[in-house]
């Protein structure tokens, strides 16, 4: 147990000495909100939509979604480089599990990205853009279990599409198909509530909605969520349940296969 | 891990076999791959047995491909065999693997253990995590280390800054901090300058004889079997060509042996020596002849006095490892013992 906690602090380290990668990050991050913004504000009108989204909550919407994806850190060649390399042989010498090392790094990298970059952001934009929260304890509460909720979903994708490395020389397009589907139905640019119903049920049988537009939805309005709270606990336990398995088993079976060349 | 099992290693019956895809030539041949491939298996490892016993070192010898690292792979639990039975202290390396990379150690010489980024004594502090060694114990054995090969002055630095001596010196130290009792080193001396390799190979000696560590070498240096190893298992193409005392060996397989000739004066030598092969010749004064093993030396000397040569000094060279192995490698056949 302790290496694990050992190795977030080191991830954490790490990530400090990434400085030029840092202050881009942030300016990414504030171009990215800020052109969101500018298009929702430019599309919906003042008064708003008969959903009742209006300019402002689409701000605040963009805000805090792109603020929830910054804070979870890519970690994507942990495992599939070790693999290419045969380095990995090197962590299979050792009494620990693999996985479990790589949550550890996500978790350190992205609590750093959190304290670095969530917070500065945040306040950043609620003085820039004028950004209004209004919040209630218990849904601030929510908030941080579907937060927690959704960085164990994020980090078994990651699991799972790393471990297509024991499979595939190139895992890169995977990883670009992933951002894709992320982009498109993960409610990071776009709500879930714009999209026609029979979409809408679609994506909802996915897991990536369950990553940034729930945790969105739930603190700025949590009276009209798609799916009330505890039918979006149990998704969200249902999705963590699936994933866990296939990243299992593609993981393991991915082991045994352990394309190393002998000498 | 039962204590009749401590530090022995089981093999039985052991193959890894592993699928190629077969290419076809040309273009629309590799059009044809896209779709569907013929496999072909490679027998790394072909059905192989033998037990090591606690505090033995053995060499594990073979040319290049002959299965060598398979078996160590398989051995220490990265690679799943494909049949037969392996056991490490008692339980199967791939299905056990994190309770027996516990109390085994690895060198790998051509990789490292250790952090690339992290400063030496870091590596070492994650190792005592990650092992849950006791602190003091912990002090204790490294400090231990740090003397015996020499680490104290690049303990600070960054792994990735070490020169490959120091390096392979803290991976060796590196292996041992958990007090392992079986040992695996794959090339643990390749690219090391003279001093370091002395260093290395007298660590380990002692380590074996002190503690008992049980150690399995993989080398293509032969002086670090020459130093090290009781017992030799030589592999080739999967299969195991011997099993047995490393002297024996030699013994065994000496064909012929070599003698180093110095004359007084200048004889041309070369041709009249039947069935004498000339390896070496320097100015005619300085041979090096390959002689059948039951040659005598005093037949030796009558030839050259006869052909007018008068010997100022006469060595003969005991039959080196080298010259067997080169023999085997080529491919010849030769019985098991």
């Amino acid at each position: 147990m302790k290496i694990y906690l050992k190795y977030i602090s080191l991830s954490f380290q790490k990530a400090i000495t990434y400085r030029i990668e840092y202050f881009t990050s942030i300016l990414n991050a504030l171009l990215y909100i800020f052109i969101f913004i500018s298009i929702w504000k430019a599309i919906i009108p003042e008064e708003g939509i008969d959903n009742g989204i209006t300019p402002e909550i689409m701000t605040s919407y963009a805000v805090l979604s792109t603020l929830i994806k910054a804070t979870f850190a890519r970690s994507q060649g942990f495992i599939s480089s070790k693999v290419r390399t045969g380095e990995i042989a090197v962590d299979l010498m050792k009494p620990y599990s693999i996985p479990l090392l790589y949550l550890s790094d996500i978790i350190g990298q992205s609590l750093f990205q959190l304290l670095a970059r969530g917070i500065p952001l945040l306040i950043f934009c609620i003085f820039f853009f004028n950004i209004k929260i209004e919040v209630e304890l218990i849904q601030f509460i929510k908030f941080i279990n579907l937060y927690f909720l959704s960085f164990i979903i994020y980090y078994l994708i990651s699991l799972f599409i790393s471990s297509l490395s024991f499979y595939f020389v190139e895992v890169f397009p995977f990883w670009i198909l992933y951002f894709a589907l992320v982009t498109f139905m993960s409610g990071a640019i776009i709500p879930l509530d714009f999209f026609p119903e029979f979409l809408k049920n679609i994506i909802l049988f996915t897991p990536f909605p369950y990553l940034f537009y729930f945790p969105t939805m739930v603190l700025l309005r949590p009276n009209q969520l798609l799916i009330n709270y505890n039918e979006l606990l149990l998704n969200y336990f249902i999705n963590i349940v699936i994933l866990f398995i296939i990243s299992s088993l593609i993981y393991r079976m991915g082991i045994r296969k352990l394309p190393i060349a002998g000498g | 891990m039962d204590d009749q099992y401590s530090g022995t290693i089981i093999v039985e019956n052991l193959s890894k076999v592993f699928y190629i895809r077969k290419r076809k030539q040309g273009f629309l041949g590799s059009i044809l791959s896209l779709i569907y491939a013929e496999k072909y298996p490679i027998y790394a490892v072909d059905n192989i047995s033998f037990r090591i016993q606690k505090g033995e070192i053995v060499g594990y010898l073979g040319p290049n491909g002959a299965g060598k690292s398979t078996t160590i792979k398989m051995l220490t639990g990265i690679l799943m065999p494909t049949s037969g039975r392996i056991l490490v202290n008692g339980l199967e390396p791939f299905s056990n693997r994190k309770v027996v990379t516990k109390n085994i150690g690895v060198v790998f010489g051509q990789r490292t253990q250790l952090w690339w980024d992290l400063p030496l004594y870091e590596s070492f502090d994650l190792l005592r995590i990650i092992y849950k060694i006791d602190f003091k114990e912990f002090k204790k054995r490294l400090d231990e280390y740090i003397e015996l090969l020499g680490l104290e002055s690049f303990l600070n630095q960054q792994v990735r800054k070490l020169s490959l001596g120091q390096r392979m010196r803290a991976d060796l130290a590196a292996s041992l901090i958990h007090n392992p009792n079986i040992l695996f080193l794959d090339e643990p001396t390749i690219g090391l300058d003279i001093l370091t390799k002395d260093v290395v190979r007298k660590t380990i000696k002692q380590l074996n004889q002190q503690k008992k560590i049980t150690v399995i070498l993989t080398t293509h240096d032969l002086e670090d079997i020459e130093f090290l190893v009781d017992r030799l298992i030589l592999i080739d193409k999967g299969k195991i060509r011997y099993d047995g005392d490393l002297n024996q060996f030699i013994h065994q397989y000496q064909k012929s042996k070599r003698i180093l000739i110095h004359l007084e004066e200048e004889v041309k030598l070369e041709n009249s020596l039947n069935g004498y092969k000339i390896l070496k010749n320097d100015m005619n004064r300085f041979f090096e002849i390959e002689v059948p093993m039951d040659e005598s030396v005093a037949n030796i000397i009558n030839k050259i006095q006869t052909m007018g040569g008068r010997i100022q000094d006469i060595t003969v060279k005991k039959q080196e490892l080298a010259d067997t192995l080169k023999e085997i490698y080529k491919g010849k056949e030769i019985e098991l013992s």
